[in-house]
């Protein structure tokens, strides 16, 4: 679900947020006076029952989010913050205006920054143990899994299928036309095996004053990787590999056939980018340049079917899915036709450089997401990873002759201290480490104690930051915003509906969440009598719960008991409980008015990719 | 105002009620704003908003290989050649460039890095020199660090 709603945001903001915010992504205007704010976040069931709280400067957002016992800082988009905790959470934001040090941001996101990285290194220490415990391990080859190994259709990915013959030979010409001799093929690849050394682990202490976590290491695993994409290039020019059906997606022809111009530019765009492989290929090679040459590879795959075909072929990045789409088929409709209307503004432009075909590839993904979506009912995936996308595992034989146990089991020691070191800097503390008092640890200001490091009331302990002239903003929850628009009214049938959960389609409940009957957040003095109708209603579902035990996991059971938790403090006017909804109005932007038209998203199904490929391969030949 | 106000009296009248917990780590930059900016950029840069060109498209790009460009140069030494030819591939294939030799805007970007870190003109071209292989290579990262 946490991946769907990803995946339904970014598509939002494709959608909607891109073009309403324009070219202003990066600033705010100069004249918004909550452009360098304290927010505070209200409380919410399964997110935050303290609440949360957060720095604004601009456009960004800076905070300390709880991740597994740990607080980690994060910087978020401050439209995509609104989208994530006032709309999909449906949680007030209150913001207090600072007049911090003018450095205050800078550290922030120095402070970000080192954390990224510490994390990073950990990362890098964790993939290169895996990877000298698997060399270290009996047997004589290496299976690793490679970005970009997807895409091709090696003989232990797939088999062949209907369109494989004609892939086949977009791939022959392609190796024809690079004009690479045998012998300079096999050269590389020589060089190549040649970097598969043993491996020294980092020094763990300090380089020329800089600590190993701040220094650009290119790991073991790293190195491998890419080696091995070179290696898998190689292969794929030698024998040569086509693309797998999968690793494609075709834009109709009737709707998306190549203009004349297109065509041209295509051509012209396809040569620069097959001369540039070739020089490529004829100067040695470095490990690093195994993932995009691989991605440049099956572009080039991409564009020769895309002029073949004559219309749009483009490379795969959306990710199949078997969960039903829970939005309106009016949505995805609103949002196929903004994204038709983004990617014919982008096809008649200007196809000047790869930058240009990467923007047109993603847009393309995500059109075909939502045609998908609408046309199978299925959630997508739609991710942008970086190129290439698409893993897949590639076996080569082992290198031998190194005593790969005795680098695992050093590798594994200073992983494993590394871990240590990061889970005691940043473990969780109720009072003293949270996302209140790391955020006054960078104010530099005094960290407050309890009551005031509870998110809710820390504005409270702001003392000299806050600028007194100004009010606090508070920018209303989704169903906050939802109401004052449509307050309650005297059709008593109209008031109970807005207070039920289910009567709003946007309305996400999830396994975790509690079992309760009424909204409470928007009627304050109707809580006591509502939070007891829910008490009621999550006492019965406990009871119920006990009976379905053997067939739910506990699952009712634990939401019912819940949901009694969640209704006590109903009964004494507070409201914790603000449910989940996946399709969100678009944030306004501050000092504009509230409503604009609700936008969200779906995304993409390789099964239908695959038949949409079969069946543009009987298309007739336009080359 | 009054409604924040009265809401912190709430509070303070049930702290038992309450968990001092933060938000659970779920938009994180990798996770959430890293799926969804090139979407936005992708958008922003659509033609009618004319700005398509090539510094617009990688102002963000530009900037991240800047900065490992000036890390680089400042932790001469102690970050090897390779390492930073991985974090710029690894920048490079993020923005969907599969090959950012050829291209002239990520030289710019180096020397602007590299120029940040002011070294002196002998460091400056060996650490260019390492970078760049060819004539235009040099010379674009020489037009990026306004050293011409």
């Amino acid at each position: 679900m946490a991946e769907a709603g990803a995946a339904i945001t970014a598509l939002l903001c494709l959608a909607a947020i891109g073009p309403a915010l324009g070219g202003d992504t990066q600033g705010t205007s100069a004249a918004d006076p909550y452009a360098v704010s304290y927010i505070t976040i209200n409380a919410s069931e399964g997110q935050a029952s303290g609440g949360h709280a957060a720095m604004r400067f601009g456009q960004q957002v800076y905070h300390f989010e709880f991740d597994d016992s740990l607080v980690r800082a994060v910087r978020d988009d401050f439209d995509l913050f609104q989208s994530r905790y006032r709309f999909e959470d449906n949680r007030s934001l209150t913001l207090y205006p600072l007049h911090p040090a003018p450095e205050t941001e800078q550290r922030f996101a120095a402070q970000l920054e080192r954390q990224n990285r510490e994390w990073a290194y950990l990362d890098q220490l964790d993939a290169d143990v895996q990877l000298l415990e698997q060399l270290a391990q009996p047997g004589n080859s290496l299976s690793m899994e490679l970005k970009g190994a997807g895409l091709f259709a090696t003989h232990d990915t797939t088999l062949p299928d209907a369109g494989h013959s004609a892939r086949h030979a977009i791939a022959a010409t392609l190796a024809r036309d690079l004009h690479l001799a045998p012998e300079q093929l096999r050269q590389q690849r020589a060089a190549l095996l040649a970097m598969l050394q043993p491996y020294t682990a980092p020094d763990a202490g300090q380089h020329d004053g800089v600590p190993v976590h701040e220094r650009a290491i290119y790991h073991v695993s790293g190195r491998y990787h890419d080696t091995l994409c070179l290696l898998l290039l190689l292969d794929a020019l030698e024998q040569p590999i086509a693309l797998r059906a999968d690793a494609l997606v075709w834009l109709p022809p009737r709707t998306f056939a190549l203009a004349a111009s297109q065509r041209r530019q295509l051509k012209t765009l396809e040569s620069r980018l097959r001369q540039e492989l070739r020089a490529s290929l004829l100067r040695p090679l470095r490990p690093d340049q195994g993932p995009g040459l691989l991605a440049r590879l099956a572009r080039l795959h991409a564009i020769n079917l895309s002029l073949r075909y004559n219309t749009w072929v483009l490379l795969n990045r959306n990710q199949p899915s078997q969960q039903k789409n829970t939005l309106s088929d009016a949505t995805l409709a609103s949002l196929e036709q903004k994204l038709l209307d983004t990617w014919q503004e982008l096809a008649a432009g200007s196809l000047l450089d790869e930058t240009d075909y990467h923007l047109l590839e993603l847009d393309g993904n995500a059109l075909t997401a939502v045609m998908n979506s609408r046309r199978q009912g299925v959630e997508t995936h739609w991710q942008t990873e970086g190129l290439p996308a698409r893993r897949a595992n590639y076996t080569l034989p082992k290198p031998a002759g190194h005593n790969w146990s005795l680098q695992s089991e050093q590798q594994r020691t200073q992983r494993d201290d590394w871990h240590d070191h990061l889970t005691q800097q940043y473990r969780y503390h109720l009072l003293e480490r949270n996302c209140v008092t790391e955020i006054f640890r960078t104010l530099d200001a005094p960290v407050p104690g309890f009551p005031f490091s509870i998110p809710e009331l820390s504005a409270m302990a702001l003392g000299s930051l806050r600028q007194q002239t100004l009010a606090a903003l508070e920018l209303p929850s989704y169903r906050m915003q939802r109401w004052s628009s449509e307050p309650f009214t005297e059709d008593p049938l109209i008031s109970l509906a807005a207070l039920l959960p289910w009567t709003d389609p946007a309305f996400a409940p999830d396994e975790d969440a509690s079992s309760f009957l009424f909204h409470t957040d928007t009627l304050p003095w109707a809580r006591p009598a509502l939070g007891g109708a829910n008490l009621g209603y999550a006492a019965l579902d406990t009871l119920a719960g006990l009976g379905t035990w053997p067939i739910d996991d506990g699952q009712r059971l634990r939401q019912g008991a819940k949901g009694m938790l969640m209704s006590v403090p109903e009964l004494f006017f507070f409201n914790i409980r603000k449910g989940h909804f996946l399709v969100a109005p678009l944030p306004p932007r501050l000092g504009e008015g509230a409503g604009r038209p609700p936008a969200t998203v779906g995304d993409g199904n390789s099964r239908r990719c695959a038949s949409m490929a079969s069946e543009a391969e009987t298309f007739s030949d336009c080359t | 105002m009054n409604t924040v106000r009265a809401r912190n009296m709430t509070m303070l009248a049930l702290p038992v009620l309450l968990l001092n917990g933060c938000s659970f780590y779920y938009s994180s930059e990798s996770s959430f704003k890293t799926l969804v900016s090139p979407s936005t950029s992708s958008m922003s840069m659509s033609k009618s908003s004319g700005s398509s060109s090539s510094s617009g498209k990688h102002a963000q790009y530009a900037s991240d290989v800047s900065d490992a460009a000036a890390q680089y140069a400042r932790q001469d030494g102690s970050m090897d050649l390779p390492a930073f030819f991985a974090r710029v591939s690894d920048l490079a294939s993020k923005k969907g460039l599969s090959d950012w030799e050829n291209d002239a805007d990520t030289y710019e970007a180096i020397g602007k890095g590299l120029n940040r870190s002011s070294p002196d003109d002998a460091t400056y071209q060996r650490l260019r020199d390492s970078i760049a292989s060819s004539d235009v290579q040099r010379a674009n990262v020489d037009k990026g660090a306004g050293r011409h």
